[in-house]
């Protein structure tokens, strides 16, 4: 009778772990090192100008940080205040914009390389923002961010034109595929709109004048194939994100390891000192979570015990 | 006759698991998809094409210095 008792107690477990694990499949669960709007945006780097997209975005969100801090620190010198901390993270961010600028859009790790250093990006911004409000108070914050708002640069602007033209190969591409599910290719709409005669939008307008005479069955058929390809994307990008979490740890404290050899060539010693010491500090913690993680895992199975600190969220 | 009263408990709690499953699993597949019977308009079918596309002004946030 006990045996029994045991058997039943067996099956409804099993029966209830079932529901469990279906429900956390349903989930659009955050990843412990990168957040939802970075899983969205690896879905296009299915290919190299997908690949190329993100990397120029991330060199464009990087180089308009650096202006920006600039100027700030220039404002803060202004005032009296050191900056050594804050050069010494625009100094990293110099760095890291190398990075994102010799990194190769056709490797088969491009999704690796734009997670791994959008996650440094984010952390170094947060630091600077943070090194910032702990020198000033909220008026002369507010004040500093009404002056570097509206900043225009030339090398910005030039890379939102790349970017722009980029998107448009991209998306010329897109047009491919989605006139061939439709059925009804209009190649010259494709290529007025790859040279930069029509918008996207007009397109779209093109588009929406030929679906609007569709039958409902080939609506469907449009519609179900089309998002069809969205969910395999997404589950595709899902895949490569948990493959990335893997090594994200022992990936990051190279890169820290390279950008202390690099930091040779900054010219200004205190600033170089500074960036090195931060560097060594960051490595050091990195370590330590590492050690922090492994005890956790032995002592508290199914916890990850993830150090958040270092996640992608901004 | 306790091994059949396990028999049916076991084959009870297998049915009931694998019917929940395949109903939810349809049920998701048709909020994902939908179906034929659905009526779907042009406005259905411009937001999955407008999810294919790229917006130009898109931008990697990575956040704000100050």
């Amino acid at each position: 009778m006990r045996k029994m008792t045991k058997i039943a107690i067996v099956l409804v477990a099993f029966a209830l772990l079932t529901q469990v694990v279906y429900a956390d499949e349903g989930e659009n669960t955050q990843n412990a090192y990168v957040d939802i709007e970075t899983q969205e945006e690896v879905e296009i780097i299915k290919d190299h100008i997908g690949a190329s997209v993100r990397l120029l975005q991330l060199e464009k969100s990087i180089l308009r940080n650096i202006i920006k801090g600039e100027e700030a620190v220039s404002f803060l010198k202004e005032s009296g205040y050191n900056t050594t901390e804050l050069e010494a993270i625009l100094a990293e961010l110099e760095l890291l914009k190398e990075e994102v600028l010799s990194a190769d859009p056709n490797s088969t790790d491009a999704v690796q390389i734009f997670i791994d250093l959008k996650s440094d990006a984010i952390e170094l911004t947060k630091e600077f923002r943070e090194s910032v409000n702990e020198l000033l108070d909220e008026a002369t914050a507010e004040q500093l961010r009404l002056r570097i708002r509206e900043m225009v640069s030339e090398q910005v602007q030039n890379l939102t034109k790349r970017i722009q033209n980029q998107i448009r190969s991209f998306n010329r591409n897109q047009l491919h595929r989605i006139y061939g599910v439709i059925g009804e290719f209009d190649k010259s709409t494709i290529n007025e709109y790859q040279n930069g005669n029509i918008t996207k939008e007009q397109v779209k307008n093109q588009i929406s004048k030929m679906v609007n005479n569709f039958t409902k069955a080939k609506k469907y058929k449009i519609f179900s194939e089309l998002k069809e390809e969205k969910i395999r994307l997404r589950v595709q990008a899902k895949a490569y994100v948990e493959n990335v979490t893997a090594n994200f740890q022992e990936r990051k404290e190279m890169r820290l390891r390279d950008r202390i050899q690099n930091a040779q060539k900054i010219v200004d010693s205190p600033v170089r000192a500074e960036m090195q010491n931060r560097i060594t500090v960051r490595m050091n913690n990195l370590s330590a979570g590492s050690n922090k993680l492994s005890d956790n895992a032995s002592s508290v199975s199914g916890n990850s015990g993830a150090d958040n600190k270092n996640a992608g969220g901004s | 006759m306790n091994k059949k009263i396990i028999g049916i408990v076991f084959g009870a709690i297998v049915i009931i698991s694998s019917v929940f499953l395949f109903y939810n699993y349809a049920e998701n597949s048709k909020d994902d998809i939908g179906s034929e019977d659905q009526d779907y308009t042009t406005d259905d079918v411009m937001d999955e094409i407008d999810g294919s596309l790229l917006g130009e002004d898109d931008e990697v946030e990575i956040g704000e210095m100050v």
